[in-house]
């Protein structure tokens, strides 16, 4: 396995562990670096999981040996692109509802004249265009580079408007980097090759991983025992009941959050659930056996999330409801399984009949 | 077809260091809209925790600007600013709230051994 590739592979990997470091070191040491007093552990764990990524670099090639060899039906393949555009075109429309276009975008620091200009009606005309023109193209796969990069990028820019200061939603992030996902797809890999055809799905795998490693970490590090200790999750629902004139009586808690507040074990059993399924999530790329099963965990804290917080992740949702199993193969096993024991019980039945 | 397959693996480990690089990165320099983080490091105790909320007057808070009250909650707490010059940051920074809002401080003390969370407003101020 020593050849070049291998090679430049855990180079990089120790690279981007170095520069991670030194971005700690200096977070820590100047507090130059914004909110460096609790974002600066994103950063240490970033940098050690990488130096674990090239320790066990062995281990992780076989996994992902093994992820190159799951193979998927075609129409899995194509459903899970329409559902994705499906999501997108829903998300840029519930989006266009929110008069966006009236936040800077400080994702990345530009001069007031260039925000100016991408804060015009034109250029948001444009993007909105651009989005939905780059779609058909997407799904047909004409011209994949160039319509993958134009939806993804259309996507991300109006998400950013959309929220507030340039900020994607937590409940887009996933949508964002499946479609990078594609993005990927088309210019690393041989998109024609018919063995191929599951990388997009490969690559969601290691996205979702990584989205909800990251999840797991904030919990973790930023809010360190508050969470665990259920005291987070109490508090927000406890929020709810405020506003400006004080406590809001009005709010009338649904079951789920009477149970949260009014039991502080069942508050602590839903937490640790949260960061044991998000933990989950996060090494689900390495664990093919119980995947299915850790989606399905994942929905289930979507839903739990929905009814107690009120934040909707349907994008997520949906994403990893379809991606639990083959669905078009498993609905053909279980037609044929069906039809063969119907027709078996008729032959027992016509046999009987004779006898 | 095993050298293509290994070239595949190279490939998609390459695009997990690289992504869970940028993703790190991106997130620890741009989200902070993360309450949890302001709950725990605005704690004046271990045991106590406080927060900004903005409410308009009326109650009613317009969805599209939703997001943006988030976002000026951060900018207070950022700032850790007393309520008053807190007025004049949020106002200047959007422009387009409503013309009068309140900001208030409330506070959460967990007792522990009972349990109990108590919540109370410690401070509150009309922007006008």
């Amino acid at each position: 396995m020593m050849n070049s590739s291998y090679l430049s592979s855990r180079k990089i990997a120790l690279i981007i562990s170095l520069v991670f470091l030194i971005f700690y070191v200096f977070s820590i040491t100047t507090r130059r670096v914004m909110y460096a007093q609790f974002d600066g552990n994103y950063l240490l764990i970033g940098a050690l999981s990488l130096v674990v990524l090239v320790v066990f670099y062995d281990k992780f090639f076989k996994s992902f040996q093994n992820l190159t060899k799951l193979e998927y039906s075609k129409s899995y393949i194509v459903g899970f692109k329409i559902l994705l555009v499906l999501m997108v075109a829903f998300r840029s429309i519930v989006s266009l509802r929110f008069q966006p276009f009236t936040s800077p975008i400080s994702f990345l620091i530009l001069s007031d004249a260039v925000q100016g200009i991408l804060i015009q009606p034109v250029f948001a005309q444009t993007i909105k265009i651009l989005l939905f023109i780059s779609i058909p193209f997407f799904v047909l796969e004409k011209v994949p580079k160039i319509s993958s990069v134009t939806l993804a990028l259309t996507f991300i820019i109006l998400q950013t408007m959309n929220y507030s200061y340039g900020k994607m939603g937590h409940s887009t992030h996933l949508l964002a980097l499946i479609l990078i996902g594609y993005v990927l797809y088309y210019f690393f890999f041989n998109y024609k090759d018919k063995t191929k055809w599951n990388i997009p799905i490969i690559l969601s795998f290691i996205f979702i991983s990584l989205y909800y490693f990251l999840s797991f970490l904030a919990k973790i590090y930023i809010s360190q025992t508050e969470w665990i200790n259920s005291y987070s999750l109490r508090i927000w629902i406890n929020f709810k009941m405020w506003d400006s004139l004080g406590f809001n009586s009005n709010f009338t808690p649904n079951i789920l959050q009477t149970i949260i507040l009014s039991s502080p074990a069942a508050a602590l059993l839903l937490s640790l659930y949260t960061l044991v399924i998000e933990f989950l999530g996060g090494i689900s790329v390495f664990i093919t056996k119980y995947r299915p099963v850790i989606y399905a965990g994942l929905v289930l804290l979507h839903v739990g999330i929905y009814f107690s917080m009120g934040i909707v992740f349907l994008g997520n949702i949906l994403i990893l409801a379809y991606l639990i199993t083959d669905w078009p193969v498993q609905t053909k096993k279980l037609y044929l399984l069906t039809k063969t024991h119907i027709f078996k019980l008729r032959r027992d039945k016509r046999q009987e009949l004779i006898g | 077809m095993p050298r293509e397959k290994g070239k595949d693996t190279h490939k998609l480990i390459f695009i997990l260091i690289v992504f869970s690089a940028i993703y790190f990165l991106s997130i620890t320099f741009t989200d902070t809209n993360f309450p949890f983080s302001r709950l725990a490091m605005f704690a004046e105790s271990p045991k106590q925790a406080c927060n900004y909320f903005i409410f308009s007057e009326d109650r009613q808070i317009p969805l599209e600007k939703e997001y943006d009250l988030l976002e000026a909650q951060n900018i207070v707490w950022r700032n850790k600013t007393n309520l008053e010059d807190a007025c004049t940051l949020i106002k200047k920074q959007f422009s387009y709230l409503p013309e009068t809002f309140a900001i208030n401080i409330i506070c959460s003390t967990y007792t522990e051994g009972t349990d109990e969370i108590v919540f109370d407003m410690q401070e509150a101020i009309y922007c006008k």
